[in-house]
């Protein structure tokens, strides 16, 4: 199968086989992984929580988008780097491992979530700057916690469960 | 003397549960990465706020008392979540010199913390009056985000350091 090929010759290349080899290497670029998924993580919580209500409520919702995004934005590309580099080290067993896959998943639904949230409940914005938070955007918030928190916890879960590593 | 602690805990029925029910470990390391993740955007947005990169026009006092809260009880949280695991696999935390470093950089980071936040309280420019109070601040920063970072840093390497 051609995804046997390119899983081969990912775990071939330089990066593939220092990653998967080096005693060092795999430990450190996890732990910038999850420096990065922290940033994120806590930013987008922030958001969300600000959305549902729940937290900073005296500060615009325009503002709180604006200071959180480039960190968001920033450590996500971050963690795609770092996680990227990290299924290289055994690029099969990862795609053979559910949670890997689950996690892939769970991220697109959370992309879509954000491409509904700021291409249409966005718009609206400035009515509710300050003021009630409509539901569609209460509801957009809590799909996104509840999504990259199921994406941490597949994330965990991959240590535990990938087959043969 | 730690030794037999460690010995102790791990015959205890709870260290037992922890470590044989297979879900546990991985659940609650997810509630301790979810809680740190709140703890590590707060005390950057708070810091990076010294150098301008953050929450700018808005005063420093504000800033702190807006997200600091997060620290104060998120650090709860962990140190719960982090006694559970500590409590299933004693030996894997106890006796690593990283783990042990790790709870020496955590107690300094909340020094850091409260030495940053406790003169903001009776004097919300205290850190704006003077440049060596600015510099200070900006120290004070800085040392924070490297020791947090290092904090991340040390709870992943406990994974890989005495893999017994």
């Amino acid at each position: 199968m051609q995804l046997d090929a390119f899983c081969d010759w990912v775990q071939n290349t330089a990066v593939g086989a220092a990653m998967g080899q080096s005693a060092y290497l795999f430990p450190l670029v996890e732990s910038l992984h999850v420096l990065a998924i922290a940033v994120m993580m806590g930013t987008i919580a922030f958001v969300d929580l600000r959305l549902m209500g729940l937290s900073n409520r005296d500060l615009p919702v325009s503002r709180t988008l604006r200071e959180m995004l480039p960190y968001t934005v920033g450590s996500f590309i971050a963690s795609v780097i770092t996680g990227t580099l990290l299924w290289t080290s055994h690029a099969m067993q990862y795609l053979q491992t559910t949670a890997f896959v689950a996690k892939m998943v769970l991220m697109a639904a959370a992309g879509l979530n954000i491409l509904i949230f700021h291409g249409v409940i966005q718009r609206s914005m400035s009515q509710w700057d300050l003021g009630k938070v409509p539901l569609r955007a209460r509801l957009a918030g809590c799909t996104s916690l509840l999504l990259w928190v199921a994406v941490v916890a597949c994330g965990r879960w991959i240590g535990f469960s990938a087959a043969g590593i | 003397m730690l030794q037999e602690l460690v010995r102790e805990i791990a015959a205890t029925a709870v260290s037992n549960a922890i470590r044989t029910v297979s879900w546990i470990i991985p659940a609650v390391q997810t509630i301790h990465i979810l809680g740190f993740s709140a703890v590590v955007a707060a005390v950057m947005l708070v810091y990076l706020r010294s150098f301008g990169f953050a929450m700018r026009g808005e005063p420093r006092a504000a800033v702190a008392e807006r997200f600091l809260p997060v620290v104060w009880y998120g650090v709860p949280l962990l140190l719960i979540t982090g006694l559970i695991l500590v409590v299933g696999e004693p030996d894997r935390e106890l006796l690593d010199p990283i783990f042990q470093l790790k709870m020496a950089l955590l107690v300094v980071a909340l020094a850091l913390t409260a030495l940053f936040q406790r003169p903001l309280r009776a004097d919300p420019l205290y850190w704006d009056h003077t440049l060596a109070r600015r510099a200070g601040a900006v120290t004070l920063s800085a040392v924070s985000i490297a020791v947090w970072i290092a904090i991340v840093f040390a709870g992943r390497w406990i994974a890989y350091w005495n893999v017994s």
